[in-house]
């Protein structure tokens, strides 16, 4: 992987960590986070309704990995943009992914959002818990996407894929072994297929029957 | 006299913005310390939440010299990319420890600070152990 590319990952790594608890906590009235996509210069946070699976229930909002100073963005500026686009109307877009409304942010133009009381105390708490480490888990979870009630698509970084592994895994039956395997069984080729509909990577593997 | 020096410190002190803090750290390294394992610790200048603008006026810290003479003994404690350093400075018969926290990472713990690529956040913070505001004779 290249350095640029090392890069990306370790930073989606960081955002996506980050973000993990808006898929409980509503970002907005109603609004959670069902999904960080990752591109290659960019996430795309798609956020909808607390069970929505379905593209129309959901919308994407793609933001930039860096500033126009070319400074990486932080994941708490991520939150409070994305706070703050849905603190209004829904921004007119053309664009979609995967069947969804892609807005596409001009982080420059947007004031994020200030925190609220439940973000500090989880900044507190994560510092804590949770803390910062440079080097992510291998593979590191750059995203996911809720697929359904009992199922997720997990964005793995693989270095021999050339790019992003998309696993299909259910949330339910033998998590324990499952979720112990998965690095390995990311990396069979043999399993490899590839999915022209999803965007975000290089390679789908199906752990749905796992 | 220590009121004096507190005014007068009070006066540096950043603003840190709520809604985005990240916007608002100056990244500028104000002293630069290695240590005996060869790490590169720089103190930024920060803002009020972390670095020189937090503990200059917060901690009674105005030297460089007070940082990086603790950076320059060896590592206390280590947890991941957080270190501790300790040193004594003494006046007389007045002693204080110094403790120096230093996120030798890309980001502080929080997740809220980024140094950039291949940099590292450097000193959070200093103060002294057991007080608030360090006593004005560290700085002479």
């Amino acid at each position: 992987m290249s350095t640029s590319g090392k890069e990306t990952v370790e930073q989606q790594a960081y955002l996506t960590r980050f973000l993990l608890d808006y898929t409980a906590l509503p970002l907005a009235e109603g609004v959670f986070l069902r999904g960080v996509l990752p591109t290659r210069n960019a996430v795309r946070i798609v956020t909808g309704g607390a069970d929505a699976v379905l593209a129309h229930e959901l919308v994407a909002y793609e933001i930039p990995l860096s500033d126009e100073d070319d400074e990486a963005v932080t994941a708490p500026l991520v939150l409070g943009w994305t706070r703050a686009l849905l603190a209004g109307p829904l921004p007119r877009t053309d664009a979609t992914v995967m069947g969804m409304p892609l807005v596409l942010v001009d982080t420059a133009a947007l004031e994020p959002a200030s925190p609220v009381p439940a973000d500090r105390a989880l900044r507190v708490l994560r510092t804590l818990a949770w803390p910062f480490v440079e080097s992510p888990p291998s593979p590191a979870l750059c995203g996911f996407f809720f697929t359904g009630p009992d199922s997720m698509r997990l964005y793995l970084a693989v270095e021999k894929a050339g790019g992003l592994i998309a696993a299909d895994v259910r949330t339910t039956g033998a998590l324990t072994a499952l979720l112990a395997a998965l690095p390995s069984l990311v990396e069979e080729e043999e399993r490899w297929a590839t999915d022209t509909s999803d965007p975000h990577c290089a390679r789908l593997i199906d752990l749905t029957n796992w | 006299m220590v009121a004096a020096g507190v005014m007068s410190a009070c006066l540096v002190l950043t603003p840190v913005s709520d809604a985005s803090a990240q916007q608002y750290w100056n990244k500028k390294v104000k002293c630069e310390q290695s240590d005996p394992e060869g790490r590169v610790i720089p103190t930024r200048y920060g803002n009020g939440d972390l670095g020189w603008n937090h503990f200059f006026g917060k901690h009674n810290i105005k030297k460089c010299r007070v940082v990086d003479a603790a950076l320059a003994g060896k590592v206390d404690k280590k947890s991941g990319g957080r270190l501790e350093y300790y040193r004594v400075a003494r006046n007389q018969a007045k002693l204080v420890n110094i403790v120096v926290i230093v996120q030798y990472a890309r980001r502080t713990g929080d997740g809220e600070y980024d140094a950039g690529k291949g940099n590292k956040i450097g000193v959070v913070t200093t103060y002294c152990k057991g007080m608030s505001k360090c006593p004005n004779w560290i700085n002479e």
